[in-house]
């Protein structure tokens, strides 16, 4: 019979832990609701207390029934409006059904436990006096030792029911003179502001230290030492005092003492080994027939130190049973019988070797499998709010202690995820809740200086989005400085000058996740949020989770969380490496792509010594997966004889050595050397021979493209294969520090195939910045985004090897592949047969000072339209056309035929005047406009609007060369104002369209509106000329549009609207 | 500000107002010329009193030092409930003998 007691106990614990659960937020939103009460609310909470009393009595809980006994009158009261539910009294019965949940949750010893003080609250409550402080029943005190003394005797209760709130306690030693009256604070007011943020248990002042009246000195000190309880976290602690934190001691659960200030990397281990803990759990839970593994695991001295300080706060972590619907373990027992039924069917078919019935109950059984899969997924499965719904709580209690307001809104409860996922993600959500309350939200006088509200408002949200889970947390708090952050990762040399110089906001405000910037740093320095963000990543991506940070500096920040639904089984793409299988789970694969053999050697690029492939426009990192796992490269050199050589190439791009197998017509020649050789060096020297094996299909590069959240990079691979969903087994304990590997699967086959940790990989190989790709993406995406900017169009190309130039894309007219052999020299100029005439062609290095063209045989020609005639610039390859916002340095490389540089994907750029060069080579193709002037020997004035530094300089020279006076102006609003002060002389304005302040349109409709100055032609001068914007330009009165720097176009357009004008005007 | 009131046995020290750093030298004179007479006892009378300051608080602390190092007492009246609360969260008031307001 014990057994079935021990059953009806569990079950009511259950129960009433559950009734517990819902009660706190109830209870919350009755205070929020006040005076005017929510009946059904109150009702509801007080059949929770009933029914846990009923349940109590019936079992012999006396202290458990007497605790929901007073709570139950408490809130009986509160449902005949006797009483109006304030704070105090939601506090009261919020302490008490925190001490209700410790005593079920140890129900055994709930007894014998002291329950007094909550019972004479409520009952204080209930006859309408407040409970008088009392002398606590010391039953179990236990004694806190600092270095041999034991300073202070607290009650065992008094803390446990500090920490079920979520507290930490502190031992804190400060002087009342050094480090209160420097601050001007007196003693009172400290107190009286630190019982504010939290429990103070105990102080003591330590007299003797202070000495005897002295006519001359004033003590120098007063040592002063307190026990306090608050919500804050160790790493924010002392945001509160502001001592050295050496002085800052955290009680843990055995009452010794750990300083705070010591090193956080420890902290970080403990919860990361937690999160391994948990992750053993869960992987032992996904396979229950390991059993012996589970145990390997949990004696896994990691596993036996997770015991976190703040693990009490989440009712849902060590949850050991599950409430699931009927109807799901109804669909689980019908699909079991199913199973059974194939079984017998397949045995049967086997026995009578039946091939046509194996094939049958074989689909049958797969059938039964995956729905089988589905449903046992679907247990697993609880909704997010079951975490969600304590932040409530956990807000108020740290606003409270804060002294801010804060509102909490919770969206997309109801959304699903796997329990283990749950489990593990409740720390960093309840980190990333905490920090947008303490460092996002502004007290609330700082927020109506800022115009605000006074109320904060934090929202978290969770919903559905391509097969994966979103969680986002969203403050109105003050955001994140990128400045503050770029200084501080500066600082501890985390990044360089000059990366800090070329990221966008976006991209530094992600630093925060870089490790050693956010917790070295105090909160204050770097606009708060800092602590342990690099935790929060680091869990988040252990579970294949990402996380993106925005923050709009003094408008807020969003923290998006995406996770996958489930762990135990994931679709993986499989991949094969040196004939050895591996999988990749699909979260982490962006794409797949496979580079023909003729084109490894264009795409594939050398910067320093990391290898780099160009995808549409980016350049992607590469890792080659044999080299970071340490697995031989090997080639298989004669296919006839299936003869495996060992792969000796240094460079994805390299050739064979000409001792290779594969190169059979050189072999005689070779050097013997057998060294490796470049592809550049080898190119030149000789045309391909057909056995080069660049030329064989399975030369071609394949490359994994993979996401970590912060990194994206291509991983090199033999062999790409199917995607499958896979089950995930962990890895052994031996092979627990392996970091490339996030675990095991078998295949169909019955072979063991790792599955790849993607951010491991990265790390191994030195990965781990964000720069490269995803900054260049970043840039884009903002270009995308913001449209403030100036985006130009550009194409890239090189002359010489190693130098790279760029053209403005409108000027060119088509780009075509040539043969050097089919350029002719004629009277000393180059020309070639083009579309049956001849085209002149000339080439950077016949004006500017730059390396001559590369002697390939392979050649581009980029055709120009300029002066009516066609002309085509000499240049190699590779080729490239970007769209980005650049910043264009038009001075340190500029020179004859070159107008500036800029930077693009991480090369020096020479930016190529078209113009320049053709007018040093052909003076005589442009026809000498004259000046047009205003009045005798005037010539007009034109107002130049354009914020874009480098296109003023550069217009306003050829408008200069050309005799015109020039006005400048960085954007429409300067444009305006010196109109107005430059009233009479104004013969023309040339207007940009993107502009701050004031645009191209918008200064337009100014100019016309007014009198004066609605005669004045007006040109725009743009990158930006869809015909959309034409049409809207053309209405509000902009007379011409002109691409940018197609200086003839330009300057026509100039030339006749000033002479229509003067014309008109005479 | 603060006077000195002749009594025949005990020495009363009313500061009048809260003792902070600019008053502590004043006070402490008046405390050292009463030890000069010999006296075991020192009182401060709190009415007025509100608050206290660091160095107000080392200030008694010292005074009630020297006055057991030769058995004798610092004495507090008149306290208001908001200072007796201070003394009582500091459990200073073991130290000094404090008698309420009234």
């Amino acid at each position: 019979m014990a057994f079935q007691e021990d059953e009806t106990l569990r079950l009511y614990v259950e129960e009433s832990l559950e009734h517990l659960s819902n009660i706190e937020n109830d209870l919350l939103a009755i205070e929020s609701d006040g005076a005017d009460i929510n009946e059904d609310l109150v009702n509801k909470v007080f059949r929770a207390a009933h029914s846990i009393k009923g349940g109590a009595g019936f079992m012999g809980l006396d202290n458990i029934k007497e605790l929901s006994h007073k709570m139950e009158n408490v809130l009986g009261m509160i449902r005949e409006r006797e009483m109006i539910p304030n704070p105090e009294i939601v506090n009261i019965l919020l302490l008490a059904s925190d001490t209700l949940r410790n005593l079920l949750k140890n129900v055994g010893e709930s007894n014998s436990m002291d329950i007094t003080e909550h019972v004479e609250a409520l009952s204080g409550l209930a006859s309408n006096v407040m409970p008088a402080k009392q002398e606590k029943k010391i039953s179990d005190i236990a004694d806190i030792v600092r270095e041999g003394t034991a300073i202070f005797s607290v009650s065992r209760d008094d803390i446990l029911n500090a920490r079920n709130k979520g507290y930490y306690i502190y031992l804190i030693e400060l002087d009342l003179i050094r480090d209160l009256h420097e601050k001007d604070l007196t003693p009172m007011d400290f107190l009286n502001k630190i019982q504010e943020s939290g429990n103070l248990f105990d102080c003591s002042v330590k007299i003797e230290a202070v000495g005897e009246l002295d006519a001359d000195v004033n003590p120098e000190g007063i040592p002063f030492t307190m026990l306090f309880g608050t919500i804050l976290e160790p790493t924010m602690v002392n945001a509160l005092f502001n001592i050295d934190e050496k002085n800052i001691f955290e009680v843990k659960e055995d009452f010794s003492l750990a300083p705070i200030s010591e090193p956080t990397v420890l902290k970080e281990e403990i919860s990361q080994a937690s999160m391994d803990a948990s992750g053993a759990e869960q992987e032992g839970v996904a396979q229950a027939s390991e059993i012996g593994g589970f145990q390997d695991f949990s004696s896994d001295h990691q596993a036996g130190e997770s015991k976190k300080p703040d693990g009490q706060i989440g009712a849902v972590a060590g949850e050991t049973s599950l409430r699931v619907h009927v109807r799901l373990l109804d669909s689980l027992m019908n699909l079991a019988g199913e199973l059974v039924l194939g079984r017998n069917q397949l045995l049967q078919a086997i026995a009578l070797k039946d091939l046509h019935s194996v094939d049958a109950s074989g689909q049958r059984l797969d059938l039964i499998t995956s729905e089988l899969q589905e449903a046992i997924m679907m247990t697993r499965m609880q909704p997010i709010g079951n975490i969600l719904n304590k932040f409530p709580r956990v807000v108020r209690d740290l606003a409270r202690s804060l002294g801010k307001e804060v509102t909490l809104s919770i969206e997309g409860e109801g959304v699903e995820l796997d329990k283990t996922i749950l489990e593990a993600i409740n720390d960093p959500l309840t980190h990333l809740v905490r920090n947008a309350v303490d460092h996002g939200i502004e007290m609330p006088a700082k927020r109506s200086k800022a115009g605000k509200k006074t109320t904060g408002h934090v929202m978290l949200k969770a919903y559905h989005e391509a097969g994966q889970v979103n969680v986002e947390i969203k403050d109105d708090g003050a955001g994140i400085d990128p400045k503050k952050l770029v200084a501080s990762a500066m600082a501890r040399n985390l990044i360089t000058d000059k990366q800090a110089l070329t990221m966008s906001d976006k991209e530094k405000v992600n630093l925060i996740f870089l490790p050693g910037l956010s917790t070295a740093e105090k909160v204050s320095d770097v606009s708060g949020r800092g602590v342990g963000m690099d935790v929060v990543k680091t869990n988040l991506d252990k579970l294949g989770g990402v996380v993106d940070i925005d923050s709009n500096l003094g408008k807020g920040t969003t923290v998006k969380i995406k996770l996958p639904l489930t762990l135990a089984i994931i679709p993986s793409q499989l991949i094969k490496i040196e004939g050895e299988r591996y999988a990749i789970p699909q979260v982490n694969l962006e794409e797949l792509f496979r580079i023909p053999a003729a084109q490894v050697k264009d795409r594939i690029e050398k910067v320093g010594d990391a290898e780099v492939v160009r995808l549409r426009g980016t350049l992607l990192p590469l890792i080659r997966l044999a080299d970071v796992i340490g697995v031989e490269r090997t080639y298989v050199g004669d296919i006839d004889s299936c003869e495996i050589n060992k792969d000796r190439r240094i460079n994805i791009a390299d050739r064979r050595s000409k001792k290779s197998p594969l190169i059979k017509g050189d072999s005689s020649e070779g050097e013997g050397s057998g060294e490796l050789e470049t592809a550049q060096a080898l190119d030149e020297r000789e045309r391909r021979s057909d056995t080069d094996r660049r030329y064989h299909a399975n030369s071609a590069i394949n490359i994994v493209v993979v996401y970590t959240g912060s990194l994206k990079y291509g991983l090199v691979v033999d062999e790409l294969q199917d995607s499958e969903e896979i089950v995930v087994k962990p890895l052994g304990r031996h092979l627990k520090h392996c970091k490339g590997y996030a675990g095991a699967t078998i295949m169909g086959d019955g072979r063991v195939a790792l599955i790849l940790d993607v951010t491991g990989l990265s790390q191994m190989a030195g990965l781990t910045s964000m720069e490269g790709t995803d900054r260049a993406k970043e840039i884009a995406f903002e270009t995308r985004t913001t449209q403030s900017k100036d985006v130009q169009s550009l194409l890239v190309f090189r002359n010489a090897e190693h130098e790279q130039f760029a053209v403005p894309l409108g000027l060119v007219e088509r780009i075509e592949k040539i043969k050097r052999s089919q350029i002719e020299d004629v009277g000393g100029k180059k020309v070639m047969q083009y579309r049956g005439a001849s085209l002149p062609l000339i080439a950077i290095e016949q004006v500017a000072q730059v390396k001559p063209l590369a002697d390939k045989e392979d050649l581009l020609v980029i055709v120009f339209v300029l002066a009516g005639r066609e002309i085509g610039l000499l240049a190699t390859p590779p080729l490239d056309a970007i769209e980005e916002s650049l910043v264009i340095d038009d001075n340190t490389l500029k020179q004859a035929g070159i107008m500036g540089s800029c930077i693009i994907g991480g090369h020096t750029t020479l930016l190529v005047n078209i113009f320049g060069i053709v007018e040093a080579i052909n003076p005589t193709w442009f026809e000498k406009r004259d000046v047009v002037c205003v009045s005798e020997g005037k010539a007009a004035t034109i107002l130049y609007a354009e914020d874009s530094n480098f296109f003023r300089s550069q217009v306003k020279e050829y408008l200069i060369d050309d005799g015109y006076n020039v006005i400048e102006a960085e954007d429409g609003l300067i444009a305006w104002d010196l109109l107005q002060q430059h009233e009479k002389e104004i013969s023309l304005v040339i207007a940009d369209i993107e502009m701050p302040n004031l645009d191209g349109f918008g200064l337009t409709k100014q100019i016309r509106a007014d009198q004066r100055f609605s005669h004045l032609p007006i040109i725009a001068l743009t990158t930006m000329a869809g015909d959309e914007d034409i049409k809207k330009g053309k209405e509000l009165g902009i007379n011409d549009y002109q691409i940018k720097l197609d200086k003839e176009k330009l300057m026509n357009s100039v030339y006749d609207f000033l002479r229509r004008t003067t014309e008109m005007m005479k | 500000m603060a006077r000195q009131k002749k009594s025949s046995v005990k020495k009363i020290i009313k500061p009048g107002k809260n003792i902070i750093t600019p008053m502590v030298q004043d006070i402490k004179g008046q405390m050292l010329s009463i030890l000069d007479k010999g006296e075991k006892e020192i009182t401060i009378d709190f009415s007025g009193i509100e608050d206290i300051d660091s160095n107000g608080l080392g200030l008694l602390i010292s005074a009630h030092n020297s006055l057991k190092g030769r058995n004798g007492k610092l004495k507090i009246k008149n306290i208001s409930g908001r200072m007796n609360k201070l003394m009582q969260t500091t459990h200073l008031d073991k130290y000094f003998d404090i008698a309420a307001q009234g």
